[in-house]
C-alpha cells in the first residue's frame, strides 16, 4: 500500500518535471531576446530538474542510485548559475546596444 | 501499477525528446550564439533528465553515473565556450564599456 | 574538505571495503592538498554549531525561494509572453567577503527570474525577467541573511 503511494507521487512528480520542461521550451519560443531566454532555460534548470529527479529518487527507492541521483541535483544546482552568469557576462559584453533591448537602471 | 508506471516513464521520455527536438531547432533559428548555447545548454540538462529516467525504467543502476558525468561535461561545455569569446573581445575594447558604466 | 572529498568516494565507489577506504583516504588527502596548494582554498575559522544552524536555515530558504521563484517565472512566460519588461540593474551590496557575494551572486542566478550578469568590487550587475521581479532586490532577503552569517 504505502509503495502504491509512494510510487504514485514520484510519477506525479516526473509528469509535474515535464510540465515545467515543457514552459522553458515554450518560454524559449516566446520570449524575443537572449537575456529573457536565458530565464525560461533558468526554469528548466532548477525547477524541472529537481522535480524530475526528486520523483526519481521516490521511485528509486532507499538505495545507491538514490544517493548518486541526488548528488546530480546538488552537482546541477551548483553548476547552473555560474553557467548562467558566464552566458549573461559574454551577452552583455559582445551586444552592440544593451539599452535598446531592455531597460538599464543605476541605483 | 508496474504497467502504469512504465508507460508513464516511457511516454515521459518520449516527450522530452521532442522537447529535444524542438530546443535544437531553437538552436538553428537563435539570431545570436548565446541563443545557440543556451539552447545546448537546455538540451544537456534535458538529456541528464532523460538518462535518469531512462535509469528507473531500465532498472541499470549505471546510467545514474553516465548522467552524473554528464552533467559535470554540459558544464564544462559552457566554460569552454566563455574561454572562446572573452578574450577576442578584451583585445577590442578592453573594459572599456565597463569603466563608462562605473564612473556615471 | 577532506571529509566532503571522501564522502563523495564512498558514494561513487558503492561498497565499502578495505581496499577502497584506502584509496579514498589516499586520493581525497591529495585532492585537499592540491586545493590548498593550487586552488587557494582556505579554511574558514570555525565559529560553533550556531553558525551551521544559520547555514541550513539559509539553504532551507534558498530552495523555497527557488521553487517560488520558478512557479512565478512559469506563470509570467504564460500570460504575458513577450510583454515583458526586462530591467537591467546596477546596485551596490553591503556585503564586505568574497564568500558572502559570491554565495549572494549564485543564489540570485539560482533563483528563476534574476540572472547576476556581473559583480565585482561589490557593485552587482542584475537581469530581471520582469519589472515586478526587480522591486528591492538591493535589499532582498538573502542578503540580510548573509549579513548575519558574515558578521
Amino acid at each position: 500500500m504505502i509503495d502504491a503511494v509512494v510510487t504514485a507521487a514520484g510519477l506525479a512528480l516526473v509528469l509535474f518535471g515535464l510540465f515545467v520542461f515543457f514552459s522553458a521550451v515554450l518560454g524559449l519560443y516566446r520570449l524575443h531576446y537572449v537575456l529573457d531566454r536565458m530565464h525560461a532555460a533558468a526554469v528548466g534548470d532548477a525547477l524541472g530538474i529537481f522535480c524530475i529527479l526528486a520523483g526519481l529518487i521516490l521511485l528509486h527507492g532507499w538505495s545507491l542510485a538514490a544517493a548518486k541521483t541526488l548528488l546530480i541535483i546538488l552537482f546541477l544546482w551548483l553548476t547552473s548559475p555560474v553557467a548562467s552568469h558566464l552566458i549573461a557576462e559574454m551577452e552583455v559584453e559582445t551586444v552592440p546596444d544593451i539599452r535598446r533591448e531592455c531597460e538599464v537602471e543605476e541605483r | 501499477m508496474e504497467t502504469i508506471r512504465n508507460l508513464l516513464l516511457d511516454g515521459t521520455t518520449a516527450v522530452l525528446s521532442l522537447l529535444i527536438l524542438a530546443t535544437l531547432v531553437r538552436a538553428i533559428l537563435g539570431p545570436r550564439f548565446t541563443d545557440r548555447i543556451i539552447a545546448v545548454n537546455v538540451i544537456n540538462t534535458l538529456v541528464v533528465a532523460i538518462l535518469a529516467i531512462l535509469s528507473v525504467r531500465m532498472r541499470e543502476d549505471f546510467l545514474v553515473d553516465v548522467a552524473l558525468v554528464y552533467a559535470l561535461l554540459s558544464f564544462l561545455t559552457v566554460v569552454v565556450a566563455a574561454r572562446l569569446v572573452r578574450p577576442r573581445r578584451q583585445g577590442k575594447d578592453g573594459g572599456h564599456k565597463k569603466g563608462e558604466r562605473r564612473t556615471s | 574538505m577532506p571529509v566532503l572529498f571522501f564522502l563523495i568516494w564512498l558514494l561513487l565507489a558503492g561498497e565499502m571495503t578495505l581496499r577502497t577506504c584506502l584509496w579514498g583516504v589516499a586520493v581525497s588527502a591529495l585532492l585537499s592538498w592540491a586545493c590548498r596548494k593550487f586552488l587557494g582554498h582556505r579554511r574558514r575559522p570555525w565559529r560553533g554549531l550556531g553558525e551551521i544552524g544559520a547555514c541550513v536555515s539559509y539553504l532551507w530558504y534558498l530552495l523555497r525561494e527557488i521553487l517560488k521563484a520558478g512557479f512565478v517565472v512559469m506563470r509570467l512566460i504564460y500570460t504575458k509572453g513577450a510583454q515583458v519588461e526586462p530591467k537591467l540593474i546596477w546596485f551596490d551590496t553591503t556585503l564586505r567577503s568574497d564568500r558572502a557575494r559570491t554565495v549572494l551572486a549564485d543564489s540570485i542566478t539560482l533563483t528563476a527570474g534574476t540572472i547576476t550578469v556581473t559583480a565585482e568590487d561589490g557593485r552587482f550587475c542584475v537581469h530581471a525577467l520582469d519589472a515586478s521581479l526587480a522591486e528591492g532586490i538591493e535589499h532582498c532577503e538573502f542578503q540580510r541573511r548573509l549579513e548575519k552569517l558574515e558578521a
